[in-house]
């Protein structure tokens, strides 16, 4: 009986030790692996999480924005304009798709239609059931005779029009046309230099190979996502060198496990300043008690922005000016540090009436403590870790602060025009922590004006509407050149230090991890460390 | 007989109970419950979209009209759709349980056979043995699965480096071949194990108590003075008081052994039901959550009607009162 136990165990062990050896055979091709947490369901074009993963390798947008200086280049497609109205697009020369078919301009106006037809105002305006009308984008479109550039001429003009084609992915025309449903197949034919090659649901792995038709070719054979349940185990596996880098959209690797990463021997960082803002408190100043300017510089006077340094921040955080906007954004403007001085934070609450009576724990007026509701979504841990660090400092200070954590579908109907109107309320949160991304700051007319703007159609948090801010608002819109918007740019952070609609609790840089073996990584500002500009220079040495 | 007879009107109220607030929750919350039974960003959405999920999802009709629709998607199987996956509920747990099922009936099978043969072995003999067994069971009672798991990553993930951490299976092995197969079962070992350890405790507790409880009957002193021996005894005649209470919480616990799974498909990274429910739960796809619900809830409700009547079927007097 015993020798049979034994012999089981013999047998069972030399499986487990053969198929380790099956998944070391793996590792020896050229092969770069990302770990991720993103959920893949299908890896089909649509997917939301899919299409971050293609926009990095395989779906490559027009043009992107180099993490480094902030500057956008072509990619797809070189770009020209006039007047900031029209802008010209031509392919770049020797793109095709990975059926062997050429990449025309004609591709770009045949998925600017598409998406017009499903709800888009690109070429026509929409209206919504509730009557507001979107106005269309583009007033119309010319092709060159050879079909490889398309001019768009825009409503108005737009100096950041680039911003918007970051992230336009085009659609093979001669794949899509006609068809009302496609294979999934036929919707992996893609322009970029990979091109999927196997999703493996069960193990989690998404495979890219080598698009043989991309007129450049890159260093490294393959591209193999690991899709991991926890960030957790996916660290652990980077430390273990199972995988070369990690990667999520518009994310970098937090403060936490950057401490305890950077220690590691094998792993390298790339930091980048950030442009989008984590860390926001965000005040509605059409409604008590914020609709008082003096009571928003009180609380700009009233934290702590060190404590918020040193718990949050990673290398190369900083204390934010009152600009809001980020030192490293292209126009950012120098405005005054942000600080604590509770001396300041009292002479603007006098100013509105408030006084703390000796041995008080508030400040009052008429008897009434100063206290406002600060909501934050419940599901994100790192935005409640903010808003408790901001009662404790104003608590500390006098104002009463009661946390209003919410999920986020009521964060929004709180915090969002589109969401409150949809419900019949207007933005109803006194004030709210939130963060903002790249893509958000560079929305419409930039510098986190969408979230300010009242009369923006979706965000517009802060419900600012006065003359001053609408007039430098109609000025960005309106320049002609980088000079000129940057110039009212830089009013719109005078106006942000003035009148506090909002404010950075800190900046941090962006803190991409990767293997000492991975070289020739660059950064893009949209899409981080997974990008065509990256995986095109990346090579690995033997593992 | 009567009291099974109630359990089984019990659980189909609170089956009926389930598929009223399963409903009911995205249509009472704030928000616009397009949002929410789509799962999809409104922000994302076009005015187009925005009116055809409004049709789609028949928000234009009466309450009751809604309802019938969501009656009928349970009847016809579909049991909804979820704009969010773009495909059907059904589709997506079908695809989804095969791995859940995988590594929890496993897991609740092993724990039960274990607890069963080390509770008996504990409860039926006073003396070391059950000091060290009992602590030890109280003791991990108290580890969350996920301490467990990460235990057990650590150790044979990256500290001897022979089981693997992630996934159901290696990435190029062919599906159908023995290795397919054998590759499954290397994948499964970790987390069936953390489940099972996970498990283990709490029927090994109550296998032990009751066993003890009924040590000192009379009916044990007299087989052990007709010479039976201590196996016959155990299984012969203490089994046979464990076995209600026990069968009675094993079938408790098939529901929530698929609801546990959730960390485990979580920790292993496994694509089962539990990281369905999180997925879904993460984005509000309400018609997605409502699906894993309802199938937890059948589960929970079938495992309970079988388990009275397997009790039924074990207990001599009820079986007596049956013919």
């Amino acid at each position: 009986m015993k020798k049979h136990t034994v012999i089981a165990l013999i047998l069972a062990l030399a499986v487990i030790f053969s198929l380790t050896a099956c998944n070391v055979e793996l590792k020896k091709e050229k092969a770069v692996y990302i770990g991720t947490t993103a959920v893949i369901e299908k890896a089909v074009r649509g997917e939301y999480n899919y299409d971050m993963f293609a926009s990095g390798n395989s779906e490559i947008p027009l043009v992107w924005q180099d993490g480094a200086d902030h500057e956008y280049k072509p990619l797809l497609a070189s770009y020209q304009t006039v007047g900031n109205k029209t802008w010209t697009y031509t392919v770049q020369q020797g793109m095709t798709w990975s059926d062997g078919k050429p990449v025309t301009a004609e591709d770009i106006l045949f998925t600017l239609n598409y998406d017009d037809a499903n709800g888009e105002a690109v070429f026509n305006d929409k209206t919504a059931t509730d009557g507001k009308v979107t106005e269309k984008k583009y007033e119309g479109y010319a092709l060159s005779a050879d079909k490889k550039s398309i001019s768009l001429t825009l409503v108005t003009e737009n100096a950041r029009e680039l911003s918007n084609m970051t992230s336009f992915r085009i659609m093979p025309k001669h794949v899509y046309e006609g068809k009302n449903e496609i294979t999934d197949a036929d919707g992996r034919v893609v322009c970029g230099p990979f091109v999927l090659e196997s999703f493996n649901k069960e193990a989690g792995v998404l495979t890219y190979k080598v698009n043989p038709y991309y007129p450049q070719k890159p260093k490294i054979e393959k591209l193999v996502y690991r899709i991991f349940g926890n960030e957790d185990l996916m660290y652990m596996a980077l430390k273990n060198g199972d995988i070369d880098t990690v990667w999520a959209y518009s994310q970098s690797v937090n403060a936490n496990y950057y401490d305890v990463l950077k220690e590691v021997d094998g792993l390298d960082f790339i930091q980048t300043p950030a442009v989008g803002v984590r860390a926001v408190v965000m005040f509605n100043t059409s409604i008590a008690p914020f609709n008082d300017g003096n009571l928003r510089k009180a609380v700009s006077y009233a934290l702590d922005y060190e404590a918020f340094k040193n718990t949050f921040g990673s290398a190369g955080v900083s204390v934010a000016n009152r600009g809001f906007v980020p030192a490293s954004v292209s126009g950012a403007k120098q405005t005054e540090k942000l600080k604590k001085d509770y001396a300041t934070a009292a002479e603007y609450l006098k100013k509105s009436g408030y006084v703390k009576a000796n041995g008080g724990k508030y400040y009052k007026k008429d008897g009434a403590e100063l206290e406002f509701a600060l909501t934050v979504r419940s599901s994100n841990a790192t935005h409640l870790r903010y808003a408790e660090l901001v009662k404790n400092n104003l608590e500390d200070f006098g104002i009463k602060v009661n946390l209003d954590a919410v999920d986020s579908n009521t964060f929004n109907v709180k915090t969002s025009n589109k969401f409150s109107s949809d419900n019949g309320v207007g933005v109803s949160h006194q004030a709210a922590i939130n963060g903002f991304t790249e893509a958000g700051m560079g929305m419409k007319d930039g510098f986190a004006s969408i979230y300010v703007d009242k009369s923006h159609p979706v965000q517009g948090g802060c419900q600012v509407d006065d003359e001053v801010f609408l007039g430098i608002l109609e000025n960005m819109r309106k320049a002609k050149t980088k000079e000129e918007y940057n110039a009212a740019a830089g009013s719109l952070q005078d106006y942000y230090a003035d009148n506090v609609p909002l404010i950075a609790l800190y900046w941090d840089n962006l803190n991409y991890v990767h293997s000492s073996k991975l070289s020739g990584l660059k950064t893009d500002a949209v899409f981080g460390i997974n990008n065509v500009v990256s995986w095109l220079n990346a090579d690995i040495s033997e593992r | 007989m009567k009291k099974y007879l109630n359990n089984l009107i019990t659980c189909v109220i609170c089956f009926i109970f389930i598929v009223i607030l399963n409903f009911a929750l995205p249509r009472l919350m704030s928000g616009d419950p397009v949002a929410y039974l789509t799962g999809v960003d409104e922000e994302s959405m076009s005015v187009v979209q925005y009116e055809y999920y409004r049709n789609a999802l028949h928000l234009n009709d009466n309450i009751f009209v809604q309802f019938g629709y969501y009656i009928k998607s349970l009847f016809d199987g579909s049991l909804g759709y979820s704009y969010r996956m773009e495909a059907t509920v059904s589709s997506l747990i079908l695809s989804r349980i095969g791995a859940t099922l995988q590594i929890s009936l496993v897991a609740v099978v092993v724990s039960c056979g274990i607890a069963l043969v080390w509770g008996l072995s504990a409860g039926s003999k006073k003396g070391t043995f059950d000091k060290i067994s009992t602590t030890a069971n109280v003791i991990i009672n108290t580890l969350p699965s996920f301490t467990v798991g990460m235990l057990l990553i650590i150790l044979f993930c990256f500290g001897v480096k022979i089981f693997p951490y992630s996934g159901l299976n290696s990435p190029n092995i062919e599906k159908g071949t023995a290795e397919y197969f054998f590759d499954r079962i290397y994948h499964l070992i970790l987390p069936v194990t953390t489940l099972t350890v996970t498990f283990l405790p709490s029927r090994y507790l109550i296998v032990r108590n009751t066993a003890r409880a009924v040590l000192n009957e009379k009916y044990l002193l007299f087989a052990r003075q007709r010479g039976l021996g201590r196996r016959k005894i155990k299984y012969g005649y203490i089994l046979g008081n464990v076995a209600q209470p026990f069968i009675a919480m094993v079938g408790m616990s098939v529901g929530a052994s698929i609801g546990g799974s959730v960390v485990v498909e979580n920790l292993f990274s496994i694509q089962g039901m539990g990281t369905l429910l999180t997925d879904a739960v993460y984005a509000l796809d309400y018609p997605l959550m409502q699906g894993v619900l309802f199938v937890t809830a059948f589960i929970a409700v079938i495992s309970i009607i079988i388990t009275d009547v397997i009790c039924i079927l074990t207990d001599p007097k009820l079986r007596r009162a049956r013919l």
